[in-house]
């Protein structure tokens, strides 16, 4: 869906520059900190007046081309995974119609700082290299799609900011001020919704029954549970770190609801309130690919809901581990 | 409203920079501005969550001898990347680069391992070294 939505955007965006006799092209390299190419860098150019979205990935020695953009102003965003790299943007990038204009990027070096083990993207690239993501037909289980696998739980690659109410953004303010000292994951406590941890270098395995969804993930607490057999949410569930979560089928789509959400969790680096209801449309595409497209709906904290779509790939040759988080010196974390 | 809106395009510029996800910032210990180069010989590895730590003994140019500790990624990804836990063994004499800590302390973030032995280069999991 999400690729045929992007095509379609492709296409509006075409048919845009055709009528205006040609659009431009932004090209250029991407290279890290050391002046190395960065290769599967995921770029966009957002338009500033309509909003068409077009995107391309870098290759191996990390070149881009964004083509056909039609005459007008853009804003070029790259997010790799974190956090080796910093998140880059450049506002109003002007491309006129024939035009071909060279953008080089050089992204900051991220949070992780290059310390040995904790690169998502280099652990990707070691996964894929291993054993290749498998394509073909989608296994079923009682007629409905098999989600079991072990899966590397990829970010949202396109992600955009959620709308924060002034408290949520002063308390983001203070996270940033401080680089993120006191995420929950720094001192042993589950980090990241809806599922703990599911963001690289960690990986999350599903295990589906007629009745029960279950996500085993390797961060404190280590599973969630999903209820499919027709249950209903408790009336006033006690808040926990993974909330309480039904899902139901709406055709090989399974929508889970879960609330119940204590508000002592980041959703990465954002907070948000106990009134937190997440929505997460899961699908399979094929047996290689779960699809996650999640709705964070919080009053409490986001002015309107927020959408993340995370596209996590089976990983054959891996295994979910054994995660007890006994000692992270969390003394040494000062801060600024 | 208009106040609102104003903090809304604040927080979203703020955050447009900001990685969406963090799972541990090693900018909050580490100072990347305070690079750090030692020789010296393993003597503890700790393989714990959610970061394994390895420490060595260096000797200063008159004799002392002072102990170090360095960060690792989580021992889950570096087990995937390759590692085992004898991949850096005890006796072992390295040469280290990272950064240093922001307290103080005789510790920093590993970036590089190097065996003196051999001159090979452990196990780089990031994403500007080899990986096994």
């Amino acid at each position: 869906m999400r690729r045929l939505v992007i095509s379609a955007w492709v296409v509006i965006v075409s048919a845009v520059a055709l009528a205006q006799g040609g659009g431009g092209i932004l090209t250029g390299v991407v290279t890290g900190p050391t002046g190395a190419p960065v290769p599967n860098a995921p770029v966009q150019a957002k338009n500033r007046q309509g909003g068409a979205i077009v995107r391309a990935v870098t290759s191996a020695d990390g070149r881009y081309r964004l083509a056909p953009l039609p005459a007008g102003s853009y804003d070029i965003s790259i997010s790799m995974p974190c956090c080796a790299f910093e998140p880059f943007a450049r506002q109003d990038i002007a491309i006129q119609a024939g035009q071909t204009r060279q953008l080089d990027m050089r992204l900051a070096e991220g949070v992780s700082l290059n310390t040995l083990g904790d690169d998502p993207g280099t652990l990707a690239a070691v996964l894929r290299n291993r054993a290749k993501v498998p394509r073909g037909p989608v296994p079923r289980l009682a007629g409905r799609p098999d989600f079991s696998g072990v899966w590397l739980a990829n970010e949202d690659r396109y992600p955009e900011p959620p709308a924060l109410l002034p408290w949520a953004a002063a308390a983001l303010q203070e996270r940033l001020g401080n680089a993120l000292k006191d995420a929950p994951h720094t001192r042993c406590l589950p980090q990241g919704l809806p599922t703990p941890a599911s963001i690289g270098p960690f990986m999350a395995k599903t295990v589906q029954t007629p009745s029960l969804l279950v996500v085993l993930f390797e961060d404190s607490g280590g599973f969630r549970q999903i209820f499919l057999d027709g249950r209903p949410h408790p009336p006033d569930p006690d808040p926990s770190w993974v909330g309480h979560s039904i899902g139901k089928w709406d055709g090989d789509t399974l929508v889970v609801d879960t609330i119940g959400y204590n508000d002592k969790s980041w959703i990465g680096i954002y907070p948000h309130s106990e009134m937190l209801h997440v929505t997460e449309r899961i699908r399979r595409p094929d047996v290689g690919h779960l699809e996650i497209r999640v709705v964070f709906d919080d009053p409490g904290a986001f002015s309107r809901p927020w959408n993340q779509t995370l596209n996590w790939e089976l990983a054959p040759a891996e295994e979910v581990v054994a995660y007890v988080c006994e000692n992270n010196k969390a003394e040494h974390l000062v801060g600024k | 409203m208009r106040t609102m809106l104003a903090a809304f395009i604040i927080a979203g510029s703020i955050a447009a920079a900001a990685p969406a996800y963090a799972h541990h910032s090693f900018a909050a210990e580490f100072d990347a501005d305070k690079p750090v180069k030692l020789v010296g010989t393993v003597t503890k590895i700790e393989w714990t969550n959610p970061h394994a730590w390895f420490y060595i003994d260096v000797m200063d140019e008159a004799g002392k001898v002072a102990n170090w500790g360095w960060e690792l990624g989580s021992p889950t990804s570096l087990v995937r990347l390759g590692w085992t836990r004898n991949s850096l063994k005890i006796g072992t004499v390295v040469t280290v680069e990272g950064s240093r800590s922001r307290d103080g302390s005789n510790t920093a973030n590993a970036r590089n391992i190097t065996l003196n032995s051999t001159g090979q280069k452990l196990f780089g999991a990031s994403s500007q070294a080899q990986v096994p």
